[in-house]
């Protein structure tokens, strides 16, 4: 197997991943009940939805 | 008709707070169709083909929150404005503005977990590309639950995840388990030895519970989104979880889960199997046989599939249907898609016509009379409304219709656990069916194990008491309506 | 951008390498040359007299009767309607005031200095709590004061301060942080430690005992003598990372009671202006939201610094004060500021949070991207003039000006 194939199984699969849940809380609160670690992302759409802000933090972004 | 719009600008909440809102409102005295959605495009035609979208709402962008309603006079409508904005109001719809030291971004998730690994996003489908992105610039394998993400997006994300070794699970990826932890839509399985990578939630489900309940277990659920293996993606998240589950130590089998992929894809991706070391299932879903390497069995169905993994003989093949119909037809009334779509070309395979709204090569869009196999789950019904493995009420209207028409001999219905899932979900069907003395005219799967929250033992216990005929898997559901039509003499009785 | 981020460390560099130093108390035109006849600065961003709010017409009359420029406050009233003032920002002549913030040149400022840099800040000096000029009050009571203040307070301390050499300000602020103070809301600790450094030299440069008597039971009684002193620190401070080419690092946040105005290092003196909020808080018995003025004053400067707000982990009892929560969720609000700035300062730090240091330098991307806007701890007006302080709470910037500046400062990176 070559470097490529080894990279996701030991940065993935190799043990219970560390999620951050962004979206649905009901998600976060499933996976933390489960015992694994998890934290929430209270999202709200980036510039307030406005396209065009969003586009220009997009360019600004590092 | 009296529509009322209001406009809550730059207000966010989550898709399942609003639908549980949503569905208050509409159940206000007077109301006639609730809605409160954001204001993206998709979701703004889904108020406009309602007919609730007014001028305000229209002038609403993808920051804002609609309240939209009809309700049948002024007065109604305004006190049920009135209601709504209570509901919003509330402290704890953590909403904007979130406590005060909430993570907002994933910037700031991960300086608050440094070695996190994994983004999950169920964000609005207008916006998931764009968070996916900034989670894979951050390092962070991505599962996208999100649909409605155009295909040029998941290509994209998909060929930078090749890039960057990071995996791209979705978009409309509803269920995955990585070593161990159940993610969204998925079920409490033991760890073990079979890994599954899947294109369906639900055949996810399906095949790991099947596993499970024979005692053995599951290393990991990748899954890859319904489109993954389109022409347009070209299979990348696919091989790529081939790739790491080759590599997975604790993988001994691999079970690939899809419906049928254009040839080209289906040679790209059986070559990938045959260069592997381990033992592959392929399934399929409803493809003609295909030429399997040598470490690779194929199955047809999801419970061949599990029974593939497992080691386990293939089912027989189904009896096919004698002589003409004798026993009326079959409604199937599902939640999953995949389940519809096996249901089909089981029906198919004994030789039986069948309709369907989301109708496999072979079957036909629904029409009057005959075998009919519903996906619920589809865009048409989930508009607006909750999907029915989260809201199994959603189903109470269609499942009363096929018990009252005199044609219909067997109803099939599929119930699913898990996490996510409704808490009670064969609970709310007894309901239903209560008093009824009809009811083992209804067949029903049970997708879960018993180390699920609802407890699968106890919901097969609930639906028997019911007077259900519950089957072991969803194939066997479709194999006993087949039976039943075939004129057999025994009645359906309720297998634990 | 790479060029941002450098930009950005750059100017987050110069403010935590400031070292201010309250050095004399001068009379302002003396600070300030421009400030001759008929010459008023304000707090917040440039406004005309007739967008002026309820305090800052309060203040503008009673500053004129103050400075013979009128007879009464009425015919200062006539002549602000007729154009016979001219009205500027204090932030335009490296100056900051507090509530209404009327600069004017006989006025006493406190003069502090960016030893680091060598530039300086001024500041008027803190009249006291309840009705004073800041909050629009204008009366004879008022205006002795502010006589008594030229005349005895003022000198004394320019005296005090020129005999001690000037008074350490970041240290002094380090010890109130530690002590519950947040150097906006709450200063009683700042004010205590600045008279005790003070007082030997108040003593030695007194001109009479009964002076000395004066000046001591005056600052004995004032718990907020030190805000004045926290906001000239950081305008100092603020003024350093200024023009920095490429940081969208916010270097003025402040309001005149009708707009709110932010100014970006990267995009020099370019206000950013839009509608002041309400704050929401407590109000004292007999009041309520319907007499509050919007947000007013350049004290929001504090808040840019890092401290008032961006420190309430540091002030829990301050959260109670202003209405805000429960005081054990203090933290809650800092942590919620460090995810807008680009770092923290190493000398001002939270025990509360194990010893971080205070969220320091507001990014306006950061801003825009999540919504969440700077918090600033504020006393409120009475939207009358000539009332005073009716309550104190929490304001929120408003994003609109964070928005304005992210497309200017878009523009001057050359990205559409």
């Amino acid at each position: 197997m070559d470097a490529h194939d080894r990279n996701i199984a030991n940065t993935l699969l190799a043990a219970p991943p560390r999620v951050i849940n962004i979206g649905l809380e009901l998600f976060a609160t499933d996976i933390a009940q489960q015992g694994a670690a998890v934290v929430h992302v209270q999202w709200v759409p980036p510039a307030g939805g406005n396209a065009h802000l969003a586009g220009l933090l997009d360019k600004l972004r590092s | 008709m009296i529509v009322l719009n209001e406009v809550r600008r730059a207000t966010y909440l989550d898709s399942i707070v609003l639908m549980r809102l949503s569905r208050q409102v509409a159940a206000l005295p007077g109301v006639v169709e609730a809605g409160l959605f954001i204001g993206t495009p998709a979701n703004k035609e889904i108020l406009r083909a309602a007919g609730i979208l007014g001028r305000e709402g229209e002038g609403a962008d993808a920051g804002d929150l609609i309240l939209a309603l009809k309700a049948g006079d002024a007065a109604a409508a305004a006190s049920a404005l009135a209601q709504a904005r209570r509901l919003i109001d509330r402290p704890e719809m953590a909403g904007a503005p979130a406590p005060p030291g909430a993570l907002r971004t994933i910037r700031a998730a991960v300086e608050a977990m440094p070695d996190a690994n994994l983004a999950l996003i169920s964000v609005p489908g207008h916006f998931a590309a764009d968070e996916a992105r900034k989670a894979m610039a951050l390092g962070l394998h991505v599962m996208i639950f999100s649909d409605n993400v155009p295909l040029a997006d998941e290509a994209a994300l998909k060929c930078a995840g090749l890039a960057q070794n990071l995996m791209v699970m979705g978009p409309d990826c509803g269920t995955a388990i990585i070593a161990g932890v159940p993610l969204a839509f998925a079920n409490v399985v033991p760890r073990g030895d079979i890994g599954i990578i899947g294109a369906s939630g639900t055949g996810i489900q399906e095949v790991s519970c099947l596993i499970a309940r024979a005692g053995r277990g599951i290393s990991h659920a990748i899954g890859t989104g319904g489109r993954d293996l389109n022409p347009e993606i070209g299979a990348i998240a696919t091989l790529m979880a081939i790739d790491a589950l080759d590599a997975d130590a604790s993988t001994q089998h691999i079970v690939l889960i899809s419906k049928p992929p254009a040839d080209a894809i289906v040679r790209l991706v059986l070559e990938r199997v045959g260069r592997s070391a381990k033992s592959f299932t392929v399934c399929f879903l409803g493809a003609a046989d295909v030429a399997a390497p040598a470490n690779a069995r194929i199955a047809h169905t999801l419970k061949a599939a599990a029974a593939s993994a497992l080691g386990e003989p293939p089912p027989g093949p189904l009896p096919r249907a004698q002589g003409r119909q004798r026993r009326g037809w079959v409604r199937g009334l599902f939640g999953g898609g995949t389940f519809c779509a096996e249901a089909q070309l089981m029906f198919l395979d004994a030789g039986l016509a069948v309709a369907s709204n989301v109708p496999v090569p072979g079957a036909v869009a629904v029409a009057d009379g005959g075998h009919l196999m519903i996906d619920l789950g589809d865009d048409i019904y989930t508009r607006g409304r909750p999907h029915p493995m989260i809201d199994p009420a959603v189903r109470d209207a269609p499942l009363a219709e096929a018990l009252a028409d005199p044609a219909v001999a067997v109803v099939l219905i599929d119930v699913v656990l898990g996490l996510g899932a409704h808490p009670d979900p064969a609970g709310h069907l007894a309901g239903v069916l209560a008093g009824r003395k009809d009811c083992t005219r209804v067949v029903a799967s049970v997708t879960g194990t018993d180390a699920d929250p609802q407890r699968r033992a106890d919901q097969v216990r609930k639906l028997a008491a019911a007077g259900v005929t519950v089957a072991e898997s969803n194939a066997d559901a479709a194999a006993t309506a087949i039976a039943a039509l075939a004129g057999s003499a025994e009645r359906l009785a309720s297998r634990p | 951008m790479k060029r941002i981020e450098e930009a950005n460390r750059e100017a987050l560099r110069r403010i935590l390498a400031g070292e201010p130093v309250g050095v004399d108390v001068v009379p302002a035109a003396q600070a300030i040359p421009a400030l001759g006849e008929r010459t008023i600065l304000h707090a917040g961003p440039p406004l005309a007299w007739e967008r002026m709010c309820g305090p800052l017409r309060g203040a503008v009359t009673g500053i004129a009767v103050f400075e013979g420029w009128a007879n009464t406050l009425d015919d200062a009233e006539r002549q602000a309607a007729a154009g016979a003032f001219a009205f500027h920002p204090n932030h335009h002549f490296g100056a900051v005031g507090p509530m209404a913030g009327v600069t004017t040149a006989s006025q006493p400022v406190l003069v502090v200095e960016n030893r680091t840099f060598g530039n300086r800040a001024f500041c008027t000096l803190n009249e006291g709590l309840g009705k004073v000029l800041r909050y629009g009050g204008n009366d004879a009571e008022v205006l002795d004061r502010l006589r008594w203040i030229r005349d005895v307070l003022g000198p004394a301390l320019g005296r005090a301060l020129r005999e001690t050499g000037g008074i350490a300000l970041k240290p002094l602020m380090a010890r109130g942080l530690a002590m519950g103070d947040e150097m906006h809301q709450r200063n009683v600790a700042c004010s205590s430690l600045l008279v005790r450094q003070l007082a030997p030299a108040l003593a030695a440069t007194a001109r009479s005992g009964a002076e000395l008597v004066a000046c001591l039971t005056f600052l004995g009684a004032n718990d907020m003598f030190f805000l004045n002193f926290a906001m000239a620190a950081a305008k100092a401070l603020m003024d350093a990372a200024a023009g920095i080419a490429g940081s969208c690092v916010v270097t003025v946040m402040c309001r005149n009671g009708t707009d709110f105005g932010i100014r970006v290092s990267g995009t020099g003196d370019q206000w950013f202006t839009a509608p002041a909020e309400m704050p929401t808080g407590i109000y004292f018995p007999g009041f309520g939201e319907r007499d509050a003025n919007p947000d007013i004053g350049d004290s929001a400067i504090v808040e840019t610094m890092g401290l008032g707000a961006f420190a309430m982990a540091a002030a829990p009892a301050v959260v109670d004060f202003l209405g805000g929560g429960r005081a054990s969720q203090a933290s809650a609000f800092t942590r919620a500021m460090a995810g807008i700035v680009v770092g923290a300062n190493p000398a001002w730090t939270i025990a509360a949070m194990d010893f971080a240091g205070v969220p320091t330098g507001i990014d306006i991307r950061l801003v825009v991207e999540s919504g969440v806007a700077p918090i600033i701890n504020t006393g409120i007006a009475h939207r009358e003039p000539g009332v005073g302080q009716v309550g104190a709470g929490m304001v929120k910037a408003p994003l609109r000006c964070f928005e304005q500046a992210l497309v200017a400062f878009a523009q001057a990176m050359g990205v559409a």
